[in-house]
């Protein structure tokens, strides 16, 4: 994982399009009430880091939701961090060998995962499925 | 769907003793000719062969053996196991797959083993080359790099099945049939607790082969790796590099393939295995 893993060079993806991409993918109600539907005893906020930008989105008995842009320091349960290149790779419709899974972006160093990890391992599948939504969801 | 009322394939259970211990292990079986005893994955079993019984490219000239290694599948714990927990080691996985061939009465089987099954390929290689006529490792290396805790998978606030097939959906290939990979992933939801933890202790810890493996003669016995492009765990990089330091022995990287080949998508599995067998199988003939 770089030091500073927004700073986007030439070529790489924007970070703020892949937020809004990830936005999208939330606002999808069919796909999030299916995907609620397979960890309805979890209530985990966490918090999704796409270079230097963070968005949370809180799990709980009213759904899947984002939680609006707020000044640092916010609580969270865990985080996912990331490079851009790697969300971008992760969401393709077909991920290259390498990119297609969170644990092999964090094998090879382009992804970590931060805080309580009991709530990610109990609830995996789930999880994993929900940080890829955006790949079945619209583009950036 | 086919328009047979049965798979060719029959099951029954052997007793056998492994490790001073009697046990009754599952096999599976399909086809005539050259014995195939093939070796699942950690935390599976044999159902993952399924498929290659049921192909007559493989079945009329290939006798096609799996079977679930004890706590795996429909093979029980050995009786008196139970309270000791289970941790496989490299001296047991290569017992055990010497008794199962001999107890069988396979004659110079060729042996093919995933992943673990890979990895004691190689060690039957070195320490048993001359009983066999060919061995194949999938997913196989001498090493690779950790990519979890295995702590994760026995926990009791975890739910062992989820998370064992939570990691491992990640190393099937995104191009196999959706149901293929999650047959795949069943097995890991069905196994016992610890088991694939267990399992792994080979593989994590007792078998580390870096740099010991130029004894092998393949030559005498060949030797064929092939890893799917999609396996982060046991990545191409690690088949080839173990291949580079045993002389003789032959790398493929498949394409759109994961780290469960015969199981996940057995149709682009095929396309490799058949080459690999017909030139075992002429070899046997010339």
């Amino acid at each position: 994982m770089p030091d500073e893993p927004n700073m986007a060079t030439a070529g790489e993806p924007e970070a703020a399009q892949l937020v809004a991409r990830l936005e999208r993918s939330l606002s999808n109600d069919s796909a999030v009430a299916a995907l609620r539907l397979r960890a309805r005893e979890t209530r985990v906020t966490l918090c999704i880091g796409i270079g230097a930008i963070e968005r949370r989105i809180d799990v709980s008995q009213d759904g899947i939701r984002p939680l609006p842009p707020a000044p640092p320091l916010q609580p969270w349960d865990f985080c996912v961090r990331a490079t851009p290149r790697a969300w971008h790779e992760l969401w393709q419709a077909v991920p290259k060998a390498g990119w297609h899974d969170v644990f092999a972006l964090i094998k090879r160093g382009e992804m970590r995962i931060e805080g309580n990890l009991q709530p990610f391992m109990a609830n995996l599948q789930f999880f994993k499925d929900l940080l890829a939504l955006p790949r079945t969801g619209s583009r950036a | 769907m086919s328009q047979d009322l049965y798979e060719p394939m029959v099951g029954r259970y052997l007793q056998v003793e492994l490790e001073g211990r009697a046990c009754r292990v599952y096999v599976e079986e399909a086809g005539q000719g050259i014995p195939l005893l093939c070796l699942h994955t950690a935390g599976a079993d044999g159902r993952q062969f399924r498929h290659l019984m049921c192909d007559e490219a493989l079945t009329s000239h290939y006798r096609v053996i799996a079977f679930d290694m004890p706590w795996h599948g429909k093979s029980y714990p050995p009786a008196g196991a139970f309270a000791e927990g289970y941790r496989l080691t490299s001296d047991a996985y290569v017992g055990m797959v010497v008794a199962m061939s001999r107890r069988l009465q396979l004659d110079r089987p060729v042996v093919m083993g995933c992943s673990i099954g890979g990895r004691v390929v190689l060690q039957l290689a070195q320490r048993h080359g001359p009983e066999f006529r060919a061995l194949i490792g999938l997913e196989a290396a001498d090493h690779q790099l950790p990519w979890y805790d295995t702590a994760w998978l026995n926990r009791t606030d975890v739910h062992g099945g989820e998370v064992c097939a939570a990691l491992v959906s990640g190393l099937v290939a995104p191009q196999s049939p959706q149901q293929y990979r999650d047959e795949t992933l069943w097995q890991y939801k069905q196994g016992g607790p610890g088991v694939f933890q267990g399992d792994l202790y080979f593989y994590r810890a007792d078998s580390d082969l870096r740099g010991k493996l130029g004894d092998i003669d393949a030559k005498r016995t060949p030797l064929y790796l092939l890893t799917g492009e999609y396996d982060f765990s046991c990545t191409p990089e690690d088949t080839l590099r173990t291949a580079a330091s045993i002389p003789g022995a032959k790398a493929t990287v498949m394409r759109e393939v994961g780290h469960f080949p015969m199981s996940e998508n057995p149709q682009q599995f095929r396309h490799y295995i058949l080459p690999v067998l017909e030139e075992i199988r002429s070899r046997c003939t010339a």
